[in-house]
């Protein structure tokens, strides 16, 4: 049976990272706060399609209008050219 | 001969994956252009620091190079494995408030100067809220809507259900938006 090396000292291998079945991250952390996000948010942020006039009158549509249009840059976000270079030029030099 | 336009991603990877382990080194280049725009997305969302996710970046595709012979099944789903776990290794490693990301010198990845001042203020909230999220549900709200990922494929990358996911997303917004509210005030 194979456990995960906890000390964060320790560089895991890439084989136990590939292979070990990893959970996705648990909520061992402490609880947090929450806010009432309505239903019909959750639903548009989904990509569902939701009554335009209702969802303007949700509450937090304001906040969460302006946090899709800044995740909506991050997505367009694209790796900087020297970072693929690097890469290559390792793994050139690993012969 | 050119590709067949209907093969399945998973043959293409493979194909290139047979080239590169022949002895084609340059061909590692293929799986990089076409992989590693959602995964620096994935590391910057996770760090806060393009810094930091640069070098996970970096890490992850040289191991995925150096184990290419191990890669059974879809070869993205395999080296997201590599870069999640390696931003899961940093946030062990980091307390959280050490975000990084006005000592960053690497460029941000964003297309235009105009877009850079278009983030504001509000970018600056989003990551702190995003730092203090717990890292299931930061990872989760990172797929969904920094990397667009439907939920499907959110389950299958990580090995859970659509189910569980929604909750996790759900959750995470609830968190964000508290924080956000907070600062608002």
């Amino acid at each position: 049976m194979m456990h995960d090396n906890l000390d964060p000292h320790v560089e895991p291998t890439t084989g136990a990272q590939t292979n070990r079945h990893e959970e996705p991250v648990t909520d061992r952390e402490v609880p947090v706060a929450a806010a009432h996000t309505p239903a019909i948010i959750h639903a548009w942020l989904d990509g569902e399609q939701v009554d335009d006039r209702e969802l303007k009158a949700a509450g937090a549509y304001q906040i969460w209008s302006e946090v899709q249009a800044e995740t909506d840059r991050r997505r367009r976000m694209r790796t900087p050219t020297p970072i693929s270079g690097a890469i290559m030029e390792a793994i050139r030099r690993q012969g | 001969m050119p590709a067949d336009p209907q093969e399945p991603e998973v043959d293409a990877d493979q194909a290139v994956i047979d080239r590169i382990l022949s002895g084609d080194r340059d061909a590692f280049g293929i799986l990089i252009a076409r992989y590693s725009d959602p995964l620096y997305r994935h590391a910057v969302g996770m760090t806060g620091s393009p810094d930091d996710a640069a070098d996970i970046l970096q890490n992850s595709f040289i191991k995925a190079y150096q184990h290419l012979g191990e890669v059974r099944g879809r070869f993205d789903a395999w080296v997201f494995r590599i870069v999640a776990n390696g931003c899961k290794d940093w946030l062990k490693n980091i307390r959280r408030t050490h975000l990084s990301y006005e000592e960053d010198d690497q460029p941000s990845g964003y297309e235009t100067p105009d877009e850079e001042l278009a983030r504001g203020e509000l970018r600056g909230d989003l990551d702190k809220a995003l730092a203090a999220l717990p890292a299931s549900l930061r990872e989760a709200f990172v797929m969904k809507h920094v990397e667009g990922r439907s939920y499907e494929d959110m389950a299958e990358l990580l090995e859970t259900t659509v189910g569980a996911l929604k909750m996790r997303v759900h959750r995470a917004r609830e968190a964000l938006q508290k924080l956000l509210e907070e600062r608002a005030a």
